[in-house]
């Protein structure tokens, strides 16, 4: 039996207790809580306390859609099968090197990968201070085992349509969101970012 | 690492190079005076010429994504000349971009649903690295301050950024139409954003035009062309209802704004003749917000 159920039912529970703010395909975005009005800004504190950081709350300068993630593994009962961290990129490095401990997790094309929910997909970002991303999963991985860091994005898919993918993702307009982008036979497809990586999930 | 563009004038024609490379074509300069107002207006344009790539906007390459709204799409965006690198600077509307010619001076426009997604995409650094998205809106940073360019009410402070003035064609104009061409030239998802919002908005077209003019189970062709007098701006509601009342809905719709847009009129029935079994099998489905 794996954590699929719960991971989402996870990631759906969060989503109700911000407020249910959507990113619609092609209709108008609706942001409920945002992460410095309270009782949203202490939303994030738990987050934060699941890779170490007790201190950060809302209203902490630090961007926290990957202690989303991580503390959304940690409550589904993913337990010591993935690497909890305060970083995106951090945790795909720990995925990518330490393959036999996170052997449910991998990094995969997402030209080619056919999404699921439950998967992760993670994408470039840019922002200020953020050096110039890798553009295609190839150079991702390399710069994952270079230790090259780079800003970047993940999202817990949710659910999956003919044409569209559901996403839960913390951070995304200071809130939990969820997003619709458009897939193709399954497969993300959507021009608004650059993806790097379907982390598929299969604990 | 921002990308550095210098401007080359030749007469009336404006090139561009990037980082010092091959230089490209950007556009011809223009005056324009508006009918109604006896405004003049000076600046850009660059379709239809020879000098521009053709990057064409193709129902094929976009069905996959879209199904029957890649087509739905597609005989407006040949009216608009279909290169996905179009521009014009020389209106009102100041910037105006792309096969579905997105706008800057509506708030909460086409353009401006588009550019917010653009500048979210990590090359944005390297075209305008002091735009950014906060809290869904454009801003400018200087130093720590966060300039708002855009609200519900306006955007003229976006609209001044990309071109100062409609009087001169001014450098800021010419560069920052020279980022967009070479942006979406060079990075094809810059170009698939350009579908992803024209569908957005032709979608939004066929809800706003269903609530007014009750298309329940009306085919594909009539809506196509509603979509295109709604998208351009020729004609109003009770035109386009009392064309549908008539006995030939479809021709009376195409006759709205013929004399003033002669050309756009012929292209338009054309593609309608083009693909009238395809958009004759298809009827607007309100319940399910598509064609069935």
């Amino acid at each position: 039996m794996g954590i699929e159920e719960k991971l989402l039912n996870v990631a759906n529970g969060e989503w109700t207790r911000w407020g249910f703010s959507v990113i619609p395909l092609h209709a108008r975005r609706v942001i409920g809580g945002t992460e410095r009005a309270p009782p949203f800004v202490n939303f994030v504190n738990d987050y934060w306390k699941i890779v170490g950081n007790p201190d950060r709350n809302g209203r902490s300068p630090f961007p926290w859609s990957a202690a989303f993630v991580s503390f959304c593994f940690k409550a589904a009962g993913a337990d010591t099968k993935f690497p909890y961290r305060g970083g995106h990129f951090d945790y795909c490095a720990q995925i990518l090197k330490h393959r036999d401990t996170f052997a449910a997790l991998e990094l995969t094309d997402p030209e080619i990968a056919v999404l699921a929910p439950g998967d992760l997909i993670w994408a470039a970002r840019g922002g200020r201070d953020c050096p110039s991303p890798p553009t295609s999963h190839g150079a991702a991985l390399a710069d994952l085992r270079n230790g090259r860091w780079f800003c970047s994005h993940a999202d817990i898919v949710v659910a999956q349509r003919d044409g569209e993918a559901d996403v839960i993702g913390g951070n995304v307009s200071d809130s939990v969101t969820k997003t619709t982008y458009v897939t193709v036979n399954g497969r993300i497809r959507d021009p608004r970012h650059v993806w790097l990586a379907v982390i598929k999930n299969s604990l | 690492m921002a990308i550095h563009f210098s401007i080359e004038r030749s007469g009336r024609r404006f090139r561009a190079r990037a980082d010092n490379g091959d230089a490209f074509f950007v556009g011809f300069e223009t005056s324009f005076a508006e009918r109604s107002t006896g405004e003049t207006f000076e600046g850009l344009f660059n379709t239809p010429t020879r000098d521009l790539p053709k990057l064409i906007y193709k129902a094929d390459g976009a069905r996959p994504s879209f199904g029957f709204w890649a087509d739905f799409i597609e005989p407006t965006s040949h009216c608009e000349g279909g290169n996905f690198l179009t521009l014009n600077t020389y209106d009102r509307a100041k910037f105006t971009w792309g096969f579905g010619q997105f706008a800057a001076h509506v708030p909460d426009g086409d353009f401006i649903h588009f550019f917010r997604d653009l500048l979210d995409r990590p090359e944005a650094a390297d075209y305008f690295p002091n735009l950014r998205v906060e809290n869904a809106r454009i801003v400018k940073v200087e130093g720590d301050n966060l300039i708002p360019m855009e609200t519900a009410q306006s955007t003229r402070p976006l609209m001044d950024f990309l071109n100062p003035t409609t009087t001169a064609i001014e450098d800021t104009e010419v560069i920052a139409s020279a980022k967009m061409i070479h942006w979406a030239a060079n990075v094809v998802d810059a170009r698939n954003l350009q579908v992803l919002h024209m569908v957005g908005a032709f979608k939004r077209l066929m809800r706003e035009a269903d609530g007014r003019l009750g298309l329940d189970g009306e085919t594909a062709d009539i809506c196509l062309v509603i979509c295109d007098i709604r998208h351009q701006g020729r004609a109003k509601f009770a035109a386009m209802q009392e064309a549908l009342a008539s006995s030939n809905p479809l021709a009376a719709l195409l006759e709205l704004g013929a004399h003033a847009f002669p050309d756009r009129i012929r292209t338009l029935k054309k593609e309608v003749q083009d693909r009238s079994e395809l958009l004759g099998g298809k009827r607007w489905n309100r319940s399910s917000g598509g064609f069935v």
